[in-house]
């Protein structure tokens, strides 16, 4: 680089600089969507991220879900279809999603006080410390290639699982029925909590095609990320 | 280290889905395991273009005989890896899987630190953090097998560090007895630009259009 900051992680990744805007929260407490409610939240931009967890306590799954084929008719997942079901390892929607949004530090402006605040070279805010609360990504990815897998590796890492919240924008899953054939096809991209389990999540990338008890099932292509909220 | 087994003639089990790699401090450590056929023949991994059979890894063979050990090395960049082995010519396939965990402590001893103004340390050395890269709509209409012209976005590469995010998919269905399955959509990265490919089958009125995205990196 000839000129900028340039921040880097241990594993090399660049986390901070005067090229991308980072993300921030919007608000210092997380909202509150009921299940089959409406999919992104009124106000949300293309531009947003959406980390979603099921109500404190509960070892559900959440997910999204378009409810018809000929139209954007998203909600947040409420488990009434037949998949995912339970037999599928489909744990069930929480009583109530949490959730932040996160948004670009350039779609606000720009706080007063003191600390550390990067811009990019087009004069846009990339970067503050104002905020009292902030995103650490603890695992992320994409993956073709898997049925589920399960964050951390190993048990008592997320010492509190409430602090986690998983990436919606890419978590879909949709069930086409094909009558006269009696096939239906679905997609699942969930993450489950596992509490029982000392504080895990579950991540589920996974294409299903069949008829009742007779299913193929075939990894699904998938981005997934988990945050943990600072603060 | 663990065995994969091929010799179980379930239909569409995964046989060895589930064991788990913990990134060590060195993270790049590859771990080692057996491929078991038995009488059956050679395995391979799958390379049959439906999807990679080498997920988030590397491996040191892509194929073999009963009996003999191989190494995966997942890649430090993303946080899950995968590899699907099959025998030709039978239905006997594994599924290995696994996750790679971010440090549960620091492992830096120098660098930047910042806290916010709540006193909360927000930055380190082992932070891992997302920023926006570009977003847009696909206008093109992409028909079933069919895929995109090049979305451009500066500086983007072909690794784990670059995110395109899919969303609000328009459907274009004609017929009652049609079905698109919804995100059987392959993205692949470049030099400079992504593509998506829509994977659903011809002849079932199932071409997208409008299709949103969000370029990120982490």
């Amino acid at each position: 680089m000839s000129y900028g900051i340039e921040i880097k992680n241990t594993s090399g990744d660049i986390i901070i600089d005067e090229k991308h805007a980072n993300y921030y929260l919007e608000t210092t407490s997380h909202q509150s969507a009921s299940p089959s409610s409406t999919y992104p939240p009124s106000g949300t931009s293309s531009t947003d991220l959406i980390f979603a967890r099921p109500a404190n306590g509960e070892n559900k799954t959440v997910s999204v879900r378009y409810l018809n084929t000929t139209s954007n008719n998203v909600k947040w997942a409420d488990g009434s279809n037949q998949y995912p079901s339970s037999k599928k390892n489909f744990a069930g929607a929480p009583t109530s999603y949490k959730y932040y949004r996160a948004k670009k530090y350039s779609d606000r402006s720009v706080p007063s006080g003191m600390g550390l605040q990067v811009f990019g070279s087009n004069g846009d805010l990339y970067f503050t410390t104002t905020d009292p609360n902030s995103i650490e990504i603890v695992a992320a990815g994409n993956s073709q290639g898997f049925g589920h897998v399960t964050f951390p590796s190993t048990s008592g890492v997320y010492t509190n699982l409430g602090d986690y919240y998983c990436l919606m924008n890419t978590s879909v899953y949709n069930t086409f029925s094909q009558d006269g054939f009696g096939l239906e096809y679905s997609n699942f991209y969930t993450y489950e909590w596992t509490t029982s389990t000392s504080g895990r999540i579950k991540v589920t990338g996974e294409f299903i095609e069949g008829e009742g008890s007779f299913d193929y099932h075939n990894p699904a292509r998938f981005d997934y990320m988990i945050i943990k909220v600072l603060g | 280290m663990p065995t994969i087994n091929l010799t179980d003639n379930t239909r569409g089990k995964y046989h060895a889905s589930g064991y788990t790699y913990e990134q060590s401090a060195t993270e790049n450590v590859g771990f080692s395991c057996t491929v078991n056929t038995g009488s059956l023949g050679n395995w391979e991994i799958s390379t049959d273009g439906t999807w990679n059979g080498i997920d988030n890894c590397s491996v040191s063979a892509t194929s073999g005989s009963n009996g003999n050990t191989i190494t995966i090395t997942p890649d430090i960049h993303a946080s899950s890896y995968a590899v699907f082995f099959r025998i030709l010519n039978t239905p006997r396939a594994a599924l290995l899987c696994g996750s790679i965990s971010r440090a549960s402590t620091p492992t830096a001893t120098y660098g930047l630190e910042v806290y916010n103004s709540s006193g909360v340390k927000i930055i380190s050395p082992d932070s891992w953090l997302t920023r926006f890269a570009a977003s847009g709509t696909v206008t093109q209409t992409i028909n079933a097998g069919a895929t995109s012209s090049a979305i451009n976005v500066s500086g983007m590469q072909n690794n784990n560090s670059w995110d395109v995010l899919i969303s609000q998919v328009n459907l274009s269905l004609t017929s009652a007895v049609g079905y698109v399955v919804l995100n059987n959509i392959t993205v692949n990265k470049y030099s400079g630009y992504f593509k998506i490919t829509n994977n659903n089958s011809a002849g079932t009125s199932s071409s997208i259009n409008n299709v949103n995205y969000l370029v990120t990196r982490v």
